[in-house]
């Protein structure tokens, strides 16, 4: 099934939750909603389920407008963070529910439950009670019985918030494969960038109700459309410097407090696009480079101000006089707070940003 | 100064054993994690150290002082939960003041308190205003003021920041491990997110199934980690484990499977007594190639993009092996790839004990 939005809004009293969103998802796609909590994620989903009325614009399945019928008609699959199953049933009796509501033979339920068990790695466990499963089994459970009746799109709200960080991981993979097999079209709301990429080639981000960006994992990393994309892309988020152009001679020096840099291979983009001079620059923080000694002649001297090890990789917190620059490096360079280092950023990576309007003039000059 | 001893200390619920023997030492001014998932016991931990739980066996010290029959008032410990509330009809001066007026701090000593607690976290203007009006992180932060505003011998947190979005957690991770260092204060943190813990602690505890697993640094228990466990619940994603033969081939000791081979020959005596082990490796220490120098080679069952590179995952026996390849390598579902497992960069461990060999 195709499902297309078209200018979709909602109102709540004087609250706009979701603005004029309008997104295409291909048939068997699986797509990411993705944002900060309170941005219209769920909002949105509920108006594809029927669960909220749009106030203006339309939703169809394939050609055909569906604002006007039941939920129950939509034919729409969902799971929740909050697992919704029968805690005195077994796993098999669980899945088999909608099949045995419907009145389909029994032959026909056992093939089926055992076929949905088996792509969402649950064979195993079909005898069990569930109420001596973990909780990935259980969401896990509460995905079969929903995909078991056959939703013609399949919308899955932080499906996994609930779990704890190995099992989320688990579940996660689980869930890729299946998709992978089964091939229905799929929306995954989440405030988890790495969830996003990892599941859906397309991701669609969301702020306060209206779509800042929509395309590929990739596309949105390298090329955010606005500042709040770019702040909430990456992991840790990319740094987000704010503050002005000067030009100098015939080169364009980038401003912000006492911090310049040499922004000069720019220059045709910034003449063509920037309408004043009031720029952001974002850069990812692996993209950041530090070293002991000064490497070029205008690398910026800095001081370590908080160290943050992850595993392979650590999270340097680097003072610039005001600003903090957040550098993404491996573990094994050896950093101490208040050590004073050096830092490049480098300067081809950078995305700018028009300050007046927070878009990115990378993409607004074509 | 305050530094927490916990000593032998054990706690059942009905038929839970909720803490089995759980000893740790907390230094001074630092900074610690206790750090494990769902029902490992952290926060039967964190209750029994504030003394809300009272221990089956064993004591809690607080500078050498045994705390047992010290009523939870008197430790002067001061706690904040995952679930913050605020009062609504409060605003952020009164919010931050509450604990001041329950303990009677006279009305000038409460203003200037308040006042630098409110510089530290940067909520000047939160000051007068009421809760409805914050965003996620001000909340946080004003929570945050209510707690470090009392000058307690011990800060509690249990899990503070993980009913925030993935963004606002991290800017509030290093937030806080700057504030705790400038604070210069004692901290106990408990967390179930691997990586919050190996990003702010100092030291850190790992609890399963009320055991504790290993007391280290946090760059220890990512590189040296003492069992299966540790070796698993750190780094992302995961170890993969292997069940492998121990083989002498002519000189050479060899751990085999039936698709794989690794020369150990340079851990070959700590392997004496094993004919089979488990073998940990890292996804990022996975070689993974295109087939070409006729190594073993495997299909992708399941590929997942996590920013900066792939994750492959491989069938091998009955178990499961993790590769990292780079975001942009050309790889398909199906692919056939050639795996090399680099012996520097493998932990065995023992298959009954789960403990590591080498």
């Amino acid at each position: 099934m195709i499902l297309r939005l078209e200018n979709l809004t909602k109102q709540f009293g004087d609250l706009v939750a979701v603005k004029d969103l309008n997104l295409t998802i291909e048939e068997g796609e699986i797509i990411s909603l993705l944002g900060p909590s309170g941005c219209g994620k769920t909002t949105t989903l509920n108006m594809i389920a029927g669960f909220e009325r749009a106030t203006a614009g339309k939703v169809y399945f394939d050609d055909r407008c569906v604002n006007d019928v039941h939920p129950k008609e939509r034919n729409v699959g969902m799971v929740f963070q909050e697992y919704a199953i029968f805690t005195t049933m077994t796993v098999f009796q669980n899945i088999s529910f909608g099949l045995r509501v419907r009145k389909v033979p029994k032959a026909e339920i056992r093939a089926e439950v055992r076929r949905i068990a088996e792509n969402l790695n649950l064979e195993k466990i079909l005898d069990r009670n569930v109420a001596n499963l973990n909780l990935s089994e259980l969401q896990r459970v509460a995905l079969a019985r929903t995909i078991s009746v056959k939703p013609s799109v399949l919308l899955l709200d932080e499906p996994l918030s609930n779990l704890d960080a190995a099992l989320r991981e688990r579940t996660r993979v689980e869930l890729k494969r299946f998709h992978n097999k089964w091939g229905i079209t799929m929306i995954y709301v989440t405030h988890d960038q790495l969830e996003a990429i990892s599941l859906a080639k397309r991701i669609a981000v969301m702020d306060s109700g209206m779509l800042q960006q929509f395309g590929t994992a990739d596309e949105i990393y390298r090329h955010p459309a606005n500042l709040f994309v770019a702040k909430f892309i990456g992991n840790p988020p990319s740094n987000v410097v704010r503050g002005e152009v000067v030009k100098k001679d015939r080169s364009y020096m980038f401003k912000s407090g006492e911090y310049e840099l040499d922004i000069s291979m720019h220059g045709d983009l910034i003449k063509k696009a920037l309408k004043g001079n009031k720029l952001a620059i974002s850069f990812h923080t692996e993209d950041v480079k530090i070293t002991r000694s000064r490497n070029q002649k205008n690398s910026t001297p800095v001081e370590v101000f908080v160290v943050e090890l992850l595993g392979y990789d650590q999270i340097i917190d680097l003072k610039v006089d005001d600003l903090i620059i957040r550098a993404l490096v491996p573990s094994s360079m050896e950093v101490k707070v208040d050590e004073r280092l050096f830092m490049d950023i480098p300067v081809d990576k950078i995305n700018l940003f028009d300050l007046e309007t927070e878009k990115n003039i990378f993409l607004t000059a074509g | 100064m305050s530094t927490i001893q916990v000593k032998e200390v054990s706690k059942r619920f009905r038929n839970v054993q909720a803490l089995d023997n759980v000893s740790f030492e907390v230094p001074d001014k630092k900074l610690f994690c206790i750090v494990g998932p769902t029902n490992a016991g952290k926060t039967t931990t964190l209750r029994t150290i504030a003394g809300l739980e009272k221990p089956d066996q064993g004591e809690v010290f607080f500078d050498g002082e045994p705390m047992n029959e010290v009523h939870p008032k008197d430790r002067n410990v001061a706690m904040m939960f995952q679930n913050l509330a605020l009062y609504p009809d409060k605003n952020a001066f009164e919010n931050i003041a509450t604990p001041l007026r329950i303990q009677r701090v006279g009305e000038g000593e409460i203003k200037k308190r308040v006042q630098d607690v409110a510089d530290i976290l940067h909520i000047n203007h939160l000051l007068d205003r009421l809760p409805k009006t914050y965003s996620g992180g001000e909340r946080q932060r004003v929570a945050l003021g209510r707690t470090i505003v009392r000058r307690p011998r011990v800060y509690l947190f249990d899990e503070p920041l993980s009913n925030l979005d993935a963004v606002l957690r991290i800017e509030m991770r290093s937030e806080l491990k700057r504030l705790q260092r400038d604070l210069g204060q004692t901290m106990i943190y408990v967390s179930h997110d691997q990586v919050e813990a190996m990003s702010m602690s100092d030291r850190l505890a790992v609890l399963n199934e009320g055991k504790i697993q290993q007391i280290d640094l946090p760059a220890r228990v990512f590189s040296g980690p003492d069992n299966m466990f540790v070796a698993g619940f750190f780094g992302r994603p995961p170890m993969s484990f292997l069940h492998m033969a121990v083989e002498k081939i002519r000189e050479r000791t060899v751990l085999t499977s039936k698709e794989l081979k690794v020369d150990v020959s340079a851990l070959a005596k700590g392997l004496q007594e094993y004919s089979s082990v488990i073998l940990g490796i890292r996804p990022q220490d996975v070689k993974v190639n295109t087939p070409k120098a006729g190594g073993p080679v495997f299909k992708v069952e399941v590929m997942e993009l996590l920013g900066a590179f792939k994750v492959l995952s491989f069938v091998v026996g009955d178990d499961i092996l993790l590769g990292n390849v780079p975001a942009d390598a050309r790889v398909k579902l199906g692919d056939l790839m050639e795996i090399r497992i680099d012996p520097s960069r493998i932990y065995v461990f023992d298959e009954k004990t789960r403990k590591v060999i080498v």
